[in-house]
């Protein structure tokens, strides 16, 4: 009986097997599929590498800028930007070692903290846009005070940065060039203002609850400050502020509670941060609020 | 091996399009992924090279993870991919159009199938672009079948036209039965159980869009944000309940919502400019809705992101919920929704949005609501700042939800805050600063279709809302009109800054779009009182007569007592073209005489006479010796019973003409009566006489005569005639008389006293001796016999 062969046919399986048994041919191959791999891995390292390093950057989902020690005061609540002046990078650097000494003499501090916010609100060449306000870590910031305030100068001072930077360029902006503190006084009687404590219940009625607040003194400090700008800002037709008073309280940190462009009646500004002798009655709302926050 | 390779190849290019999301991670995971892969090849072919089985075993195994690895991956992210995909509609050039051909049951031979088309009237809405209409006349053209079109420029008015039996059929998106029943003002909803789906059909077309796509990480943009309630699942149509322009300013960090109330009337840019409510844009397509919007505001809606209210539920949920302050404790579709601040379940928010009857400012609230829902939703979505939540929410709206914006756009949002270097030591959402607007506006009925000859509900915006609102929403995207820098920075914490609403209430009354005069029409008057109908047609200058269903008749309903039931002219139409009409009203059962017609029928006609003396009314008599009933009765009356005494101008009766003879029964009393009376319909009034006695001794009681009555016991009380019809006998009724006790009789005083008499030892007695009485004439009779008889024109109540 014949036995017929059958011919072996040829398919790329058959091809890459035999190529595996030569040896040499073994050493192609593996370099055929491991050089390319090399490559693919070499761009997309070198593209992680470049948003690893942006990655980190970031401290949290917060997305707080992240911030270098030379910007920063250890001792207390205050940040330096990164797209800082050379004349704010200046002032931050002595309020940061004044702050970080063992002792310092509060006026001088006091003094610095004003030329610090004044150097940061009152300068638009390095802000990223409405959103970005200057100088507000030197605001008072018990509860909600602070995100008043930057709302206040969002829907104020800072209306028309926008429209400033798409028209001029954000370079050209009003920045802030030099700062003098033209008093600084420390207010001979403490400064009393009405915190907010807690949430108590009413007794004896059932989900109502008050604002328990407390009359706290600080140190008040009365500051006046004016300042000259760079050169050939823009807009040029407008005539931006080179004068501010404020009253500065330390509360652990210093911190601006009043603004004012004329002269300031501490008394009058007294009288209006004392607390309210009729204690508020809050509803569940308030206390919910709370809960929910 | 190889499929290890495969599977990685296969994960890497799925996952592809979320690089954006996080390029870091998705580039080190692919670089330690693809280094792996590396390491195993090069043990591979190193135990190949020098025959080690060790190595090709290690390999091997390593291989295999990678394989199940990659596998799974692969899995979920194909289907991550799927839920993406079918959110993001960002083929939008083409849309989905569903549609019905319909007749209606009250037309005569109306066509029930398609094929029964041939040779009709089919109304078919006029459309700018290809549409619904399009769509039709492509299944009529396949068909080759042969009608007349009749167009449209609206919904309602091709409605109206099929009720009114003008067209045969017509041609309306395939939701118009949920979109009426969804509409609380539809004058349609009475006929909804006649009208016919003939058939319906669904075709994809190209829609006209010529949108510049922008770089939305730097330039101001619009996204038009729809949350609507569809007709039914997979529908393609429905009402928009919610509509608000958002306008994103990545620059400022500034949005801006502004809502439209869904009943503002406007030109509707798919009907060639007829007005009607801005919401009905979308029952016809999204891309007519659009433009809608876009025609009505001047701003381009640089893109759309719209979600059926079911899909909010399921977002709500996947996030766990979200808090909101609702000021007051509502049900809403059987959904308990309590007053207070708390974390609200996806049930709760929708009807939180949903809700306006309750709240004290009605649909202002809801649009506030419906702001606060979608900002408190976004605030948990950054603050959060998971992707896989984001990703797990879209999961579960898939369904539900549908928007034109990129995967690359939608995560380049998602960046931009992520990214942002924040030098304010708020929370970086508080940098975003959200402005609510609202056009405001005066809703009421006050549009008249002369079209549809149909009043409309509709909310007028007014002119000074909607320029400072477009003026507002400019200025957020950057275009300023003027400029006023603020002078410097003036704070005090102790005086918080309170920023003024971006809109008000109280504008002049001057509208964006403004209707003519509203002319008379025809109110709704079923329902109403028969007075209340009647004072309407006074004040209208309308004539209308009356028909009442009397409780004596088969169609009658004590439940709709008093109330109009029907009338003849269709609410709406104009009092021009129909100055009269009828009104039928369901009787009342009791007939208060003072104030509406009695009812004479089968009565003695004198009874009819003394109501309309009593009351001023002016008759008329037709005696009938060819009607039936029994003589001297009322057969017809006009008003009929229950009428309104003030719709009555004059009382019409025909009354049984003939003689009748009068019999009387002394009713058990030992007396003579008078004798019988022949009397002739119409003839004057003959009065009864009294029995022979008045006063009568029955065992040993005293009776007193009390008058002639209809029956022996009870009955009515009649003195004459004309009281009483056809043959008849009136029966004596007796009162006993009460006896007081007699005082005894005092003994006479010998010498002549007083003597008081007694009285008699019981009753009395006397009276007439009997007899009978002459029938007298009663004069004040005022019938001439026969024919008609009318009172004096000045007892004629005017």
């Amino acid at each position: 009986m014949e036995t017929k062969l059958k011919k072996k046919k040829k398919n790329i399986f058959t091809t890459i097997k035999e190529a595996f048994a030569d040896k040499k041919k073994r050493y192609l191959l593996t370099f055929l599929c491991i050089v390319p791999l090399l490559i693919v891995i070499g761009i997309f390292g070198f593209t992680a590498y470049k948003e690893v390093k942006a990655l980190m950057d970031l401290a949290n989902s917060s997305q707080e800028a992240v911030v270098t020690d030379d910007h920063r005061v250890m001792t207390m609540d205050y940040v330096l930007r990164d797209t800082e002046t050379d004349y704010q990078m200046e002032i931050f650097t002595e309020l940061k070692n004044t702050l970080e000494a063992d002792t310092y003499d509060d006026l001088a501090a006091v003094e610095l903290v004003a030329k610090n916010y004044v150097a940061d609100f009152y300068t638009f060449s390095n802000k990223a846009g409405q959103y970005d306000i200057g100088g507000m870590y030197y605001w008072y910031s018990h509860n909600d005070e602070k995100s008043n305030a930057y709302l206040a100068a969002r829907d104020g001072f800072y209306k028309y940065i926008n429209y400033y930077m798409n028209l001029y360029g954000k370079e050209n902006l009003i920045e802030v060039a030099d700062v003098q503190v033209t008093k600084c006084v420390k207010e001979s009687n403490p400064f009393l203002i009405s915190e907010h404590v807690a949430y108590l219940p009413v007794e004896g009625v059932e989900d109502e609850w008050y604002d328990y607040r407390e009359d706290r003194p600080y140190d008040l400090y009365n500051v006046t400050c004016s300042w000259t700008y760079k050169e050939g800002y823009q807009p040029s037709n407008v005539k931006f502020p080179t004068s501010i008073n404020m009253l500065i309280i330390k509360r652990g940190k210093f911190e601006i509670i009043y603004t004012s462009e004329s002269t300031i009646n501490v008394k009058d500004v007294q009288e209006s941060a004392k607390a309210d002798t009729t204690a508020d009655a809050g509803t569940t709302d308030t206390a919910t609020d709370e809960a929910a926050q | 091996m190889v499929l290890a390779h495969i599977a990685v190849l296969l994960l890497i290019y799925w996952s592809y399009q979320y690089y954006a999301i996080y390029p870091s991670i998705f580039g080190s995971a692919v670089a330690i992924v693809l280094l792996i892969l590396m390491i195993i090849d090069i043990v591979y072919f190193v135990g190949l090279n020098h025959s080690d089985m060790v190595l090709k075993i290690i390999s091997g195994v390593l291989a295999f993870f990678i394989l199940i690895g990659g596998t799974f991956g692969s899995y979920y992210v194909y289907k991550v991919n799927h839920v993406v995909n079918s959110i993001l509609n960002t083929d939008s050039s083409h849309e989905t159009f569903q549609g019905v051909f319909v007749s209606y049951n009250g037309t005569k031979n109306n066509p029930t199938t398609i094929e029964s088309l041939a040779g009709k009237k089919i109304g078919m809405l006029v459309e700018t672009s290809n549409g619904i209409t399009y769509c039709a006349e492509q299944e009529l053209s396949d068909r080759k079948i042969d009608y007349g079109r009749v167009d449209y420029k609206s919904n309602t008015e091709m409605l109206t036209a099929l009720i009114d039996g003008d067209v045969d059929a017509i041609v309306i998106t395939s939701g118009y039965k949920g979109i009426i029943e969804a509409d609380d003002n539809s004058p349609f909803t009475r006929y909804l159980d006649d009208f016919v789906d003939i058939a319906s059909f669904e075709r994809e077309l190209a829609v006209n869009t010529n949108k510049v796509q922008k770089n939305i990480n730097t330039e101001p943009f619009n996204i038009l944000l729809i949350g609507w309630s569809r007709t039914d699942i997979g529908s393609t149509v429905g009402l928009a309940d919610a509509i608000i322009v958002a306008t994103i300013n990545p620059q400022t960090y500034t949005v801006s919502m502004m809502s439209i109330a869904r009943d503002s009337f406007v030109p509707i840019s798919c009907y060639g400019g007829e007005y009607d409510k801005i919401n009905s844009g979308r029952s016809t397509s999204r891309a007519c809705f659009i433009q809608t919007v876009e025609d009505f505001t001047g701003l381009t809606m640089d893109y759309y992101m719209e979600m059926d209210y079911l899909g909010l539920v399921q977002v709500v949920n996947a996030i766990g919920g979200i808090v909101i302050n609702n000021p007051v404790t509502f049900t809403l579709d059987g959904i308990y929704v309590e007053a207070g601040t708390y974390l609200a379940d996806g049930q709760q928010v929708l009807q939180f949005c949903r809700e306006r009857h309750h709240m004290p400012n009605g649909d202002f609230d809801r649009q506030q609501h419906q702001k606060e829902v979608i900002i408190a939703i976004a605030k948990k979505f950054i603050e959060a700042g998971d992707v896989s939540l984001a990703l797990y929410a879209m999961e579960e709206a898939a369904d539900y939800m549908s928007t034109d914006l990129t995967l690359n756009q939608l995560t380049s949002i998602f960046n931009l805050l992520l990214n942002t270097k924040n030098y304010t030591g708020l929370d970086t959402f508080d940098l975003v600063d959200f402005h609510t607007l609202r056009m405001t506006g005066y809703g009421g009925i006050l549009y008249y279709s002369y079209s549809m000859r149909l009043p409309l509900w509709v909310y007028l915006i007014y002119q000074g809302s909607y320029d400072e609102s477009i003026g507002h929403i400019k200025e957020v995207m950057g275009q300023y009109s003027s400029v006023s820098q603020d002078k410097n920075f003036e704070y005090s914490i102790f005086d918080p800054y309170v920023r003024a609403d971006f809109y008000s209430l109280e504008y002049p009354n001057k509208y964006v779009y403004e209707p003519d005069p509203m002319p008379a029409y025809w109110a709704d008057l079923i329902g109403m009182s028969q007075t209340e109908a009647l004072a309407w047609a006074s004040a209208n200058g309308v004539k209308l007569s009356v028909d009442i269903i009397s409780s004596s008749s088969s169609d009658y309903n004590k439940d709709y007592e008093g109330l109009v039931t029907a009338q003849s002219t269709r609410y709406g139409q104009l009092v021009s073209d129909y100055p009269s009409g009828t009104i039928t009203v369901m009787g009342p059962s009791q007939i208060d005489e003072s104030k509406q017609v009695p009812d004479f029928i089968e009565h003695s006609y004198s009874k009819a006479i003394t109501w309309a003396k009593k009351y001023n009314i002016p008759y008329s008599i037709d005696f009938n010796t060819d009607v039936e009933g029994k003589v001297g009765d009322v057969v017809e009356q006009t008003p009929k019973a229950g009428t309104a005494i003030e719709a009555c101008d004059k009382l019409k009766i025909v009354v049984k003409a003939g003689t009748s003879t009068i019999k009387f029964n002394a009713n058990g009393m030992n007396v003579n009566v008078p004798g019988n009376i022949t009397v002739k319909t119409g003839d004057s009034a003959v009065s009864f006489s009294n029995p022979s006695q008045t006063t009568v001794e029955s065992d040993g009681k005293t009776y007193v005569f009390d008058g002639w009555y209809t029956a022996a016991s009870g009955g009515d009380k009649v003195t004459a005639s004309n009281e009483v019809s056809g043959d008849t006998t009136v029966y004596a009724h007796w009162t006993e008389k009460s006896s007081t006790p007699t005082q005894p009789d005092t003994p006479t005083d010998p010498s002549g006293g007083d003597n008081t008499g007694g009285g008699d030892s019981g009753g009395t007695s006397g009276g007439d001796s009997g007899g009978t009485t002459d029938p007298s004439t009663d004069s004040s009779a005022n019938s001439n016999g026969g024919g008609d008889t009318t009172t004096p024109a000045s007892e004629t109540p005017q």
